[in-house]
């Protein structure tokens, strides 16, 4: 019986709990290693365009960044499912051991 | 039938004496070129994983002169690439990559034969500099061995913040057997997935190269 409110706290609140792992998202920056030319930016942007989730990339070379803009703020790209596109197209996802 | 079919692909595609990478991204095709007064080559490279690609290569020696069999001759192959090692860096990378395949050698006047062909490509690039070095090895079953050794440096004198087209400066060196090198500087010029290049030997001979990935 002393179990009863703690079950009910727990399950009070785990729609938060859930919530905060959910992370919405309508565009991220990632840093990307290996990428030195505009021919790297197009293998990436082709890649990451593929995905269903993905509406715009921005490539700044310069900067070994990219910019991933998502159709939909709930469904975006996990870092191990970006890691591996990144990885496909040729580079590294900084941060990531391909 | 067959060195037409090759050449065909070739033209569809794009180069043995490369201006880029041998394996690029996953389900990406390359398309690339390379000529000169005494010679071509053209190659199409289909990219079937992040280490691994398909290419359907064509070769041809146009002077006889020029050539170290003393005859003109064609080279049709197909290559299997893998990508051995790749160092990845902020805003550098380099790449050890090896090739291996097998086709057709056609020299003039005499029968075609079995051709066995194997590379090494080895670069590291940065925003702004650029070293490649390239060998491959043709064993014709019954003509002379023929090989290729190329050394390229580059550097770009400016980088982009946002897409444009971007230039430069390359220095070829590239000698095929025992004949005489050729050292050629060279205009690169690229935007999005199209790169070309212009340039003149110091013997005077025009050149020109192409790739393109989509």
């Amino acid at each position: 019986m002393k179990w009863i409110p703690i079950i009910l706290i727990v399950g009070l609140l785990a729609p938060f709990s859930l919530n905060t792992h959910a992370e919405e998202k309508s565009s991220e920056w990632v840093k990307v290693k290996g990428m030195v030319c505009e021919v790297c930016a197009y293998g990436i942007r082709k890649s990451l365009m593929k995905e269903p989730e993905v509406q715009d990339v921005e490539v700044r070379i310069k900067e070994h960044k990219v910019k991933i803009v998502y159709k939909d703020p709930k469904k975006s790209l996990d870092r191990v499912k970006l890691a591996q596109i990144l990885e496909d197209a040729g580079y590294a996802l900084e941060g990531e051991k391909p | 039938m067959l060195r037409l079919g090759f050449f065909i692909l070739a033209l569809l595609g794009t180069s043995q004496i490369s201006v880029a990478h041998p394996v690029i991204f996953k389900g990406g095709i390359e398309l690339q070129g390379e000529t000169q007064k005494k010679d071509s080559a053209f190659s199409t490279t289909y990219t079937f994983s992040p280490y691994w690609a398909v290419a359907a290569q064509y070769y041809e020696m146009r002077e006889p002169s020029m050539s170290p069999l003393g005859r003109t001759f064609e080279a049709s192959t197909v290559q299997i690439n893998h990508l051995l090692k790749r160092w990845w860096n902020e805003g550098s990378q380099g790449n050890i990559y090896l090739g291996a395949g097998a086709g057709v050698f056609a020299p003039q006047g005499l029968p075609s034969e079995f051709l066995a062909r194997g590379e090494v490509n080895a670069d590291w690039e940065s925003t702004t500099l650029y070293v490649a070095a390239r060998y491959i090895y043709l064993h014709p079953d019954f003509s002379e061995d023929v090989d290729f050794k190329k050394l390229r440096v580059g550097f770009a004198p400016y980088v982009l913040e946002q897409e444009g087209l971007n230039s430069w400066f390359i220095l070829e060196w590239r000698q095929m057997n025992t004949e005489k090198a050729e050292v050629t500087p060279l205009l690169r010029f690229f935007f999005r997935s199209v790169l070309f290049e212009l340039g003149s030997s110091l013997d005077g001979d025009f050149k020109f190269n192409f790739m393109i990935h989509y």
